[in-house]
């Protein structure tokens, strides 16, 4: 890695600190100087351009992406009764435990709440809150995770091929407000730069741990399947540990420091406000957890959750193949290192799926309404993070100076 | 054999840029076609809300900001529309929709007035295909 690239990384890792901390001093309380955000924001476009000029182009698709999202309305259905509106619950109060109260269940109050309160800041920047200026937080959320990704890709024109494949796959959801292509591309950016680490273990550093850990912290503080993404993580880390038949302790500095963080500021409070997942629920009506596990294993359900991972996820799974197809043709003496890095990567997804599949095993919800209203998403997010796992796959192994 | 590969890897990377413009064309399109440019003039402008609301909601809003009301419910008949019940939560924050017996509450004016609840605020919010003229109404239900 290089000067350049290194100042890129260290910026990304920047706007990565100074998003969280916007949500962590709404946790006191108070609210980040916009300034700091933008001078963040500032610093990963110089960072960009210095690398190489052709990443104006990058600057360009921000700025696009930045009036796409001002001006189309918040429509949909889980942007503003959740994300939107624990925003403006968050700007109104200035606290961003506001939503700990419970007020309005069905907005989901257990989910963290980093976009919104990106949202929130924003609006104090203006003093005031409306459905247009404070969108901008998905903007600023989504460019850390892209400066990320062109990152550890070796071209620019990878890294397009990636970024047309997530609208391909996420269509509306990558701009309306939902989370899951936003996590998508913070999935793909964390396994990615994991496996660069692997690969190029000289560049494990200070650097590559702090921001590593922060891309998981930001996960976790996103949506709720970064827990589930985690604990993917944890069993790719364990994959790894087995491969290696050691365990590096940076490796478990950053497995873990995330998830104290995030125990602490959120799932403390949320648990100390007895509010709980609804897919948690148990009555008379849908049973427990288990009779429904039980009851979906049992019957037909499996069908039809994996009808939908075939028609969601099938397509990058073969793309994925292909990559692993041409990789070992071109590497004829196998770069074992890239191997077993992968190997934890491939890992890491199928946990990843399988969870999710639990998830719809156990939703009190009717499952055809569930897989109906979410697959697409949830899927296609993994699907998107298998994308971008083929798209550097095919791509000429990164130089070692 | 060696020609004709090479003849083809000549054709490769045009092809891959055409077919990524012909995709990133689809998606522009299909973006603007959501759009609305003129938003972004009302970008800083206290409250401003885009499209998905419904009138009903913007009209309940300025009718509970009117009489001065921070907590109320709503009518059987908006609690049962799914939308409306949804934006009326969540667009007329900070003034709490509760459930249950509450000094205020709203309804749409083609629902029967029940007592106790008595009128003491209407307005109206334009005309539905289905149920005509339409208003939005506000009752005091406690002394």
């Amino acid at each position: 890695m290089n000067q350049r690239e290194l100042a890129t990384e260290w910026a990304s890792t920047l706007l990565l600190a100074v998003n969280l901390l916007a949500s962590y001093f709404l946790a006191a309380g108070l609210f980040l100087p916009v300034a700091v955000l933008g001078v963040a924001m500032f610093a990963v476009m110089a960072a960009l351009l210095a690398q190489s000029w052709s990443n104006i182009t990058i600057a360009i698709l921000t700025i696009g992406i930045a009036l796409v999202v001002l001006s189309s309305p918040i429509a949909a259905w889980d942007a503003r009764s959740i994300w939107f509106f624990h925003a403006k619950r968050i700007f109104l109060h200035g606290d961003l435990y506001v939503v700990l109260d419970n007020y309005f269940p069905l907005s989901h109050n257990d989910y963290p709440n980093l976009v919104p309160a990106l949202a929130a800041t924003l609006a104090h920047a203006v003093g005031h809150w409306n459905e247009v200026f404070p969108r901008l937080a998905i903007v600023v959320a989504y460019v850390p995770a892209l400066a990320l990704l062109r990152l550890c890709l070796p071209s620019l024109g990878a890294f397009f091929a990636l970024v047309t494949l997530l609208f391909v796959i996420g269509r509306d959801y990558v701009l309306n407000g939902y989370m899951d292509f936003l996590i998508a591309v913070y999935m793909a950016s964390f396994l990615l730069l994991a496996l660069r680490t692997a690969v190029h273990w000289e560049e494990a550093g200070t650097a590559r741990w702090t921001t590593l850990s922060l891309i998981l912290l930001t996960i976790l503080n996103l949506k709720n399947e970064g827990m589930l993404f985690y604990a993917a993580v944890i069993a790719g880390g364990a994959a790894l540990a087995l491969l290696y038949r050691k365990i590096q302790l940076p490796v478990l500095a950053v497995l873990t420091t995330p998830m104290v963080i995030f125990y602490v500021t959120w799932l403390h409070p949320v648990k100390s406000s007895s509010i709980a997942s609804d897919l948690f629920v148990d009555d008379v009506i849908v049973g427990n957890v288990f009779t429904r596990l039980f009851q979906r294993l049992t019957d037909l359900s499996l069908l039809t959750i994996s009808q939908s991972l075939v028609i969601y996820f099938g397509p990058a799974a073969l793309l994925f193949a292909y990559s692993l197809l041409r990789f070992q043709q071109k590497h004829d003496a196998n770069d074992f290192v890239l191997h077993r890095g992968m190997i934890a990567a491939v890992v890491t997804v199928i946990a990843y799926l399988g969870g999710m599949v639990m998830i719809y095993c156990v939703t009190p919800h009717d499952l055809r309404w569930h897989i109906a209203t979410s697959a697409d998403r949830t899927f296609g997010a993994a699907a998107f993070v298998v994308c971008a796992l083929a798209v550097a796959t095919l791509q000429p192994a990164p130089s070692k100076d | 054999m060696k020609q004709a590969m090479i003849q083809a890897s000549r054709f490769q990377r045009p092809l891959f840029l055409i077919i990524l413009v012909a995709i990133w064309v689809t998606i522009i399109a299909s973006a603007s076609r959501r759009a609305e440019i003129s938003v972004l003039r009302h970008s800083f402008e206290p409250d401003y809300a885009v499209g998905a609301v419904p009138a009903a909601a913007i009209a309940a809003r300025q009718l509970a900001r009117t009489h001065a009301v921070d907590r109320l419910s709503l009518s059987p008949q908006i609690a049962a529309e799914h939308t409306l019940n949804q934006r009326m939560n969540e667009f007329l924050y900070p003034i709490r929709i509760e459930t249950g017996d509450t000094t205020h509450r709203l309804r749409l004016g083609e629902e029967t007035e029940l007592p106790p609840c008595k009128l003491i605020g209407f307005k109206y919010f334009g005309t539905d295909i289905i149920r005509g003229v339409t208003s939005i109404v506000l009752e005091r239900c406690a002394p």
